[in-house]
């Protein structure tokens, strides 16, 4: 059994990343995979997980409760991609919680893509 | 056209890979906001400033109603090594640049280069040990056209006439533009 979630969304899988001329450059997502979640934007208590440059930082990130697996990067394979409010966003964390009840899931977190430099 | 940052990254990319024989997919530009390579790498920051080059700017009048504006630009680019051997590997980009064929990318590019700072040790702190770090900062000469060729429409009408003596002794001609 499984948390009863009610909507799907969609995760895109399976893209690889590496630089090229110094440039970094991804394959298409080789899937797409349908999964059942919550996705919420971050709340102020949950920033425990997040370490940048000057602290700890709550901005474009979301939570995830999903009903199946989401996938974080590996090595050289990137992490699911989703939409999420116009924003495209990126599962940078997810673990599997077994209660062996009717609550199994995949927790995990999600960052906003940021790609606003090109110089 | 404006400043070349195409050409200067392509230059500087060839440039630093020859002169380091590192890999390909060790050398990056900077803030990508993508993963650092793993282990050792070499970041380049292709412009970390500009401003006017020492000659000014070149204004060329063609004599054809046009104007043509010829840019001269010092660009400093910063590149620094991560990883164990820096102060070597970043050495070996400053001996490139001494080099007549290694450094010649740069005049295939209409752009030259030279050395604008010293080789500095930035070996710092990092997770619970050291990291070696090296930085060089290259200077690199560009010039490019910015033209006015469309009709600059200061005139609409000349009159050539006479005045004093000469009044009534030229015809008057007006050149419509």
């Amino acid at each position: 059994m499984t948390v009863p979630f009610s909507s799907y969304q969609n995760f895109a899988r399976g893209s690889v990343g590496g630089y090229v001329d110094g440039t970094w450059t991804e394959t298409t997502p080789a899937t797409t995979a349908s999964v059942k979640c919550c996705i919420q934007p971050y709340r102020a208590g949950e920033n425990a997980i997040a370490p940048r440059v000057g602290g700890r930082w709550t901005d474009g990130m979301v939570s995830i409760d999903a009903e199946s697996a989401i996938y974080p990067d590996k090595g050289g394979a990137m992490g699911d991609r989703f939409v999420y409010d116009g924003d495209l966003y990126e599962v940078m964390s997810a673990e599997k919680y077994v209660y062996g009840m009717s609550t199994d899931h995949w927790e995990g977190y999600g960052q906003k893509i940021n790609d606003n430099t090109n110089q | 056209m404006t400043i070349p940052t195409s050409d200067i990254k392509t230059a500087l990319f060839s440039f630093v890979e020859a002169a380091t024989g590192l890999a390909n997919n060790k050398i990056v530009f900077a803030h990508q906001n993508k993963p650092d390579p793993e282990t050792s790498y070499l970041s380049i920051i292709p412009i970390l400033s500009i401003k006017s080059g020492a000659g000014g700017a070149e204004i060329i009048y063609p004599g054809d109603g046009t104007i043509e504006v010829i840019h001269d630009r010092d660009i400093v680019a910063q590149i620094t090594y991560f990883g164990p051997g820096a102060m070597t590997v970043v050495s070996s980009i400053l001996d490139a640049i001494e080099h007549p064929v290694k450094s010649m990318v740069f005049g295939d590019a209409n752009l030259s280069v030279r050395n604008d700072a010293q080789i500095t040790n930035l070996t710092a702190p990092k997770g619970l040990s050291y990291e070696d770090q090296a930085n060089i900062d290259l200077r690199i000469m560009a010039r490019y056209s910015d033209g006015i060729v469309d009709d600059l429409d200061w005139f609409n009408i000349v009159e050539y006439c006479g005045e004093g003596d000469l009044a009534d002794k030229i015809p008057l001609t007006r050149i419509n533009l």
